[in-house]
């Protein structure tokens, strides 16, 4: 049994009287120790998917079908007080605001402690001490002290580390990482990934690596599953994938992937329109810009063909 | 450290302003204070010799400066009617309108923050809606009225509260409070209004916050997570609330004059009817300085509040 | 970037939105009935405001007197209508000078920067930090109740009310008007405008005014509401409006000993004059804030007093 099941995952917005879904009906696994990347063009339904997995959709979104079996455990079915045992406990997320997504107005070292005391068992001396030793973990200097410090004390890529140490402070068995450098520039960027492949290796938790720079996710994830439209297109090995994409949508990615003179790892953009739910139709979302599409395409999706791991939606993948 | 000193220099030269501007405008009126008191029969004789006697002969300047050297020494000076120790008026009065208004006060701020929070919490439902009316009310209804309405419901209509006067403490602490509530619920609905919806405003704007989804997403409880989103929420509230603590003085004499309660209103209106220049300078300033404390408060807690602005 | 789809209301024209929702609709409808009471008092009202009949006082709600009647035999209903006239003329004319003050400070300030930015903010922060309520009490006792005449023109009691709250408004309507008009100097048009040529003056009031008028008049619109109270309270202490002729605080001065004695009529028809206008007012601020400024939390941001 896989450590994470995300099968049929529907996620909708109640627009207009009826039920937009942003993503439709999207099936992946990570096993335990996995690291699994997931990537797809800005409003591919990523980071929908993985708040959905936490349970933490914004209202008044809501997840409309489909199952998220952690552990063996239906977290679409689970109750509250489950879910904030697992959150941040079992299963941890980082997002991509590393700016703000520190409280402002508390020490960083009571928003840690308070992350342990929720969920272990601790003196607060025993929550401190864990507090720093996570600090150090991830790489912050005079962690003691630092403890003291507000957010607006330390730099954005330091920020991003005390939300990392806070993540994996309880030893979760899945880190989600949502697009987790953007917000930073290159040289932090770098570290920080460093960062993450460090600790996975040395706490042994499963990944899943939200991005849209394949490069970052190549050097981190073993597997990856591409996203369009809010549907999956192909679910591959990094390697493969990189060397033989099979589905359309994919080798455009990779043709995008910049040459030396461009901006290391950023996409460039493919030709056509960007995808858009309110004209989205019943055939496959990347139709309208694909160059083998044709008449069925547009009118029927492809069935997923293929066995784990590696899985294509593509009309013309058997052929 | 200097900010605070600068704040509270500042608001010293506000009063300090403001005492000028009142002192010139006694004097800027054509009339004399002589001719108010002395009646308009009173001979030019008798006129010169009252303001002879009363120093109001000197420049306005010197009279200034004398009376504000008196109230460096906490001297305000006499009545010009009845000779009275204002100082004695206001030591007597002040205390009762301070009580209506801390009642008020936190009357105000224990129906209007979690008021405010819960409709922050539950946005759009039932709650929310009955938040928004009663803030609308709240702004809406005058004080005054609302007075007039709370004695015939309360005291004429259902004989629980008095309808008016003031009970002293030492007449016991149920008939003292009792004759408190009506007062301090007229004077507090209007500040429940505007702390609510402070409250509502600034709460809300924390649960948007991408630390909140964090803190969430860290699985911390909700009574941790309300706390976070209290502590954040609270500068703009706590501004607005000791704000209100100093506005509510003003309204405090509309109150005193409903429940004819014994406060500084009835002080500075009877000088008012009588023209008694020097008693409503004082009063005025009195409560401008009550004022001009509220909102160095406000500016002092919101800086302390602010860990980027803080020591 | 959402798929959430404009609301209807978005795309009408502003007066159609407004009076789309329930509260800018009520809003709207009670301001133009207290507006059309007070410019139209002598053919809506009934009976004399202020003709005394002490055959007919305290008489109850009826046909003839629809309101009731007063302790001398006046009939509420007229005083109500003719009451509406020095309550919206506080509110507005109040608000008039507030803005025409506001606005010219808080435009040139965030024109001319430098010193006189520095200046003319800083006394709006002094003028802020004036309670409104005991000034307007302080001013009228010391200046003396009684109209006011300035060579052949005699002026009621209140315009000194009108004077100094204008004087208190100009303040937070600075603010807004600062603030916005900050953002509009810095944008392109007003720097291809000055690369045209045009006056200085000329981009100030042609071009930056108009686009930050709309949170002035949100504010505007609250504020008259606030000014219509201030007068009602100070009328009902005796400072305001004097008797005998009619204002919506000096009834219910009158009227005040009657809730003993039971003659409801005369206490709250009057109130809800009051109570009903002023929730006019803020309704129709805030749904003119739903609609201009929709960011914001409806009911905050108002000026405290
Ligand atoms: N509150 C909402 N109401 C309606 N649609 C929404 C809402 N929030 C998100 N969406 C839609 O959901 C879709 C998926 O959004 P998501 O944030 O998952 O994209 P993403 O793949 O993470 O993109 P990015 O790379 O920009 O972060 C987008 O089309 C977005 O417009
Ligand atoms: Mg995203």
């Amino acid at each position: 049994m896989a450590l994470l099941e995300v099968e049929n995952l529907g996620i909708g917005f109640p627009t207009g009287g009826r039920i937009v879904e942003v993503v439709r009906g999207v099936s992946f696994k990570i096993e335990a120790g996995e690291s699994v990347g997931l990537v797809g063009e800005s409003g591919s339904g990523k980071s929908q998917t993985a708040l959905a997995i936490m349970r933490l959709l914004r209202e008044p979104g809501r997840i409309t079908r489909g199952a998220v079996r952690f552990d063996g455990t239906d977290l679409t079915q689970a109750d509250e007080a489950t879910m904030r045992r697992l959150r941040g406990g079992a299963v941890s997320i980082v997002f991509q605001d590393a700016l703000s997504g520190l409280n402002p107005v508390f020490p960083v070292g009571v928003q840690l402690m308070d992350v342990i005391a929720a969920h272990r068992d601790v003196t607060r001396e025993q929550a401190r001490e864990r507090a720093v030793a996570m600090l150090n973990l991830v790489g912050i200097r005079n962690a003691e002290e630092r403890l003291g410090h507000f957010p607006h004390q330390f730099s954005g890529g330091m920020r991003q580390r005390v939300l990392i140490a806070m993540a994996v402070a309880c030893e979760p068995k899945l880190l989600i990482a949502d697009e987790p450098t953007t917000a930073l520039d290159v040289t932090v960027q770098a570290q920080i990934v460093a960062l993450l492949r460090d600790l996975r290796e040395r706490l042994g938790l499963s990944l899943l690596f939200i991005t849209h720079n394949l490069d970052l996710m190549g050097e981190i994830c073993s597997r990856a599953v591409v996203l369009y439209g809010g549907l999956m297109m192909e679910d591959s090995p990094v390697e493969t994938l990189f060397t033989a994409p099979s589905h359309p949508y994919s080798r455009a990615l990779l043709d995008c992937v910049p040459r030396l003179e461009d901006e290391p790892g950023m996409l460039r953009p493919i030709e056509g329109a960007a995808f858009t739910l309110a004209t989205a139709e019943a055939g496959c979302p990347f139709a309208p810009r694909c160059v083998l599409a044709d008449a069925r395409c547009g009118r029927e999706h492809p069935p997923e063909t293929g066995q784990h791991p590696h899985r294509i939606a593509c009309w013309w993948s058997g052929s | 450290m200097f900010v605070i000193l600068g704040r509270v220099l500042s608001s010293l030269g506000v009063l300090v302003a403001v005492s000028i501007v009142l002192f010139t405008l006694v004097h800027a009126i054509p009339v004399s204070p002589a001719r108010v008191v002395l009646g308009g029969d009173a001979s030019e004789e008798d006129i010169a010799e009252f303001e002879r006697d009363n120093g109001l002969d000197r420049p306005v300047i010197v009279q200034y400066l004398s009376w504000a050297g008196g109230v460096m020494k906490g001297d305000l000076g006499r009545s010009l009617i009845d000779n009275t120790v204002i100082a004695v008026t206001i030591s007597q009065t002040l205390p009762v309108t301070l009580e209506l208004v801390l009642w008020s006060f936190c009357l105000a701020l224990v129906i209007a923050v979690p008021l405010g929070v819960l409709s922050a919490y539950h946005e759009d439902r039932w709650i929310d809606h009955l938040a928004r009316v009663v803030a609308t009310l709240g702004v809406s209804i005058p004080t005054f009225w609302l007075g007039l309405m709370l004695i015939a419901w309360g005291a004429v209509g259902l004989g629980w509260f008095p309808a008016g006067g003031y009970v002293p403490w030492s007449a016991g602490a149920k008939p003292h409070l009792l004759s408190m509530t009506l007062p301090s619920v007229s004077l507090g609905l209007y500040y429940v209004a505007i702390i609510s919806r402070m409250t509502r405003s600034s709460v809300g704007d924390v649960l948007m916050a991408d630390h909140v989804r964090v803190s969430r997403a860290m699985g911390l409880s909700r009574g941790r997570i309300l706390i976070y989103v209290l502590r954040n929420a609270l500068s703009p509230v706590v501004t607005v609330a000791a704000m209100s603590f100093g506005y509510m003085f003003g309204w405090a004499l509309i109150v005193e004059q409903v429940f004819t309660i014994p406060g500084m209103s009835r002080a500075l209106l009877n000088a008012i009817f009588r023209r008694d220049y020097l008693v409503i300078v004082n009063v005025v300033l009195v409560i401008t300085a009550m004022f001009l404390v509220a909102n160095l408060i406000a500016d002092l807690l919101y800086r302390w509040l602010d860990p980027r602005t803080a020591r | 970037m959402t798929l959430s789809a404009v609301p209807a209301s978005l795309r009408l024209p502003p007066w159609r939105a407004l009076l789309l929702r329930p509260a800018g609709l009520t809003g709207t409808i009670i301001v133009a009935i207290v507006t059309v009471a007070a410019l139209a008092a002598p053919l809506i009202a009934t009976h004399d405001p202020i003709a005394v009949d002490l055959s007919r006082k305290l008489l109850p709600p009826g046909a003839t007197h629809w309101l009731g009647t007063d302790q001398t035999g006046r009939d509420i209903f007229s005083r109500i209508v003719w009451g509406a006239r020095p309550s919206l003329a506080v509110g507005l004319l109040a608000v008039l000078i507030g803005a025409a003050g506001g606005i010219m400070f808080g435009l040139t300030a965030a024109f001319a920067r430098g010193w006189w930015e520095q200046v003319a903010m800083r006394i709006m922060d002094g003028l802020a930090s004036i309670p409104l309520l005991i000034w307007a009490i302080a001013i009228t006792g010391i200046v003396g109740i009684g109209p006011v005449r300035i060579g052949m023109w005699t002026f009621p009691n209140e315009s000194k009310l009108i004077l100094l709250i204008g004087l208190l408004y100009m303040p937070p309507l600075a603010r807004v008007t600062y603030g916005s008009a900050l953002l509009e100097v810095r944008a392109d048009y007003v720097q291809a405008r000055r690369l045209q040529g045009a006056g200085a003056s000329a981009i100030m009031l042609g071009d930056v005014l108009p686009n930050c008028l709309s949170p002035v008049i949100v504010q505007a619109t609250l504020l008259i509401a606030v000014g219509i109270v201030v007068e009602a309270s100070l009328s009902f202490i005796g400072l305001g409006v004097e008797p005998p002729f009619p204002s919506w605080g000096g009834m219910l001065a009158d009227a005040r000993r009657y809730i003993f004695s039971g003659e409801w009529w005369t206490y709250i028809f009057p109130g809800l004059a009051i109570s009903l206008t002023v929730i006019g007012f803020n309704l129709l601020g805030d749904g003119l804030r739903d609609i201009l400024d929709p960011r914001k939390v409806s009911g905050s941001g108002r000026m405290v007093v």
